[in-house]
């Protein structure tokens, strides 16, 4: 590593950044890491979409992420309650019909980005040695970005959610849930996006670690 | 191993600007894609509300269309059968990495996968059609 030499100017004393760079190395690390980092070029307007599958999931989590926190303060989990708050919300939020709907089409979009992410991994076989972490990781991803599609489209109570789930307990010698899930279904849609984070740090810091097999 | 092969895989440029640049653009056409489904189609992943009482089976709407795989296998392999099926399609798709260790090859290369690969698709899509069938019939 290259050390910031003392006094840069050959005048006075070295100014706080120098002192703390010398001590710390951070802009060094920086440079190292993000700046001077290679990743593979982009030719031409498909590779845009086929190339960048990872890296519009990600950007995609991110929308859902932040239309979810502006939902979260007006959603009211309860039966009765649940499609009303949204609609009043709708109603009296300037825009609010806007993130309901970016939010609701970014979570039904989310599990095909990532299934198409998926498969080009499976295509060119980057999911082999010394990958495998990176495959677990992301088939974490995947069947959570379903689990929170799930759990999300429970929330409004609306029927054709609804309908699924009872239709599924019904199969499996079940009785099918009432309303009073709505509490179970908005814990687990608030609880799973930790989870998330948590796969998508390790499956990031593994592809940092590893390098790219393919661009973002 | 070679992790990435510029003769093969093509060039590589700076992450910042270029990559960042490029995954911006990427971005913005998905960004283009979302809001232009928002506006065009307001009327996609909008169900009636559940009747009062909340009786999810009374409805006449069709499942979401993330339940028809589902719901086409248990109507296909009622209880538990359905259900082993589904785990053990679950652990095959986590133990990918582990069933051939060895160099990166893509799939054209690995004629026994791709097989594999394509009656798996095949068979998903089958559920998905099934399952709408049933639910709509």
């Amino acid at each position: 590593m290259t050390r910031p030499p003392a006094n840069p100017g050959g005048r006075g004393r070295p100014g706080p950044w120098v002192w703390l760079e010398r001590r710390l190395g951070l802009g060094e690390a920086f440079r190292q890491r993000y700046l001077e980092r290679q990743v593979p070029a982009l030719r031409g307007w498909p590779q845009y979409f086929h190339r960048c599958l990872g890296g519009l999931s990600l950007l995609l989590l991110v929308v859902q992420l932040l239309t979810g926190l502006f939902l979260l303060l007006h959603y009211r989990p309860e039966p009765g309650q649940a499609l009303a708050s949204l609609m009043r919300m709708e109603a009296q939020v300037w825009g609010g019909w806007a993130l309901r709907r970016a939010h609701a089409v970014g979570g039904n979009l989310l599990p095909w980005l990532v299934s198409l992410h998926m498969l080009k991994v499976l295509w060119r076989g980057a999911f082999h040695d010394p990958r495998e972490l990176n495959w677990l990781s992301g088939a974490l991803l995947w069947l959570a970005s379903l689990a929170m599609l799930v759990s999300g489209g429970l929330l409004p109570a609306t029927q054709g959610a609804w309908r699924g789930l009872a239709t599924l307990c019904q199969a499996l010698g079940l009785d099918p849930p009432g309303l009073e899930g709505l509490g179970l279904a908005h814990g687990l849609h608030l609880g799973l996006p930790w989870l998330m984070l948590l796969a998508l740090w390790a499956h990031l810091a593994m592809v940092r670690r590893l390098g790219l097999a393919e661009p973002l | 191993m070679k992790i990435y092969d510029p003769r093969r895989d093509g060039p590589l440029q700076p992450l910042v600007p270029h990559g960042l640049l490029d995954l911006a653009l990427a971005g913005l056409g998905l960004l283009v894609l979302l809001v232009g489904l928002c506006v065009l189609a307001p009327g996609w992943f909008q169900d009636p509300p559940l009747p009062a009482g909340g009786a999810a089976l009374a409805g006449e709407a069709t499942p979401a269309w993330y339940w028809l795989p589902l719901l086409g296998l248990f109507d296909l392999l009622p209880g538990g059968w359905g259900l082993t099926l589904g785990v053990l399609m679950l652990l095959a798709l986590g133990g990918l990495p582990f069933w051939r260790r060895g160099p990166r090859l893509p799939a054209r290369q690995r004629p026994l996968f791709l097989k594999v690969l394509l009656t798996a698709l095949t068979l998903l899509l089958g559920l998905f059609l099934w399952g709408a069938w049933r639910m709509t019939a």
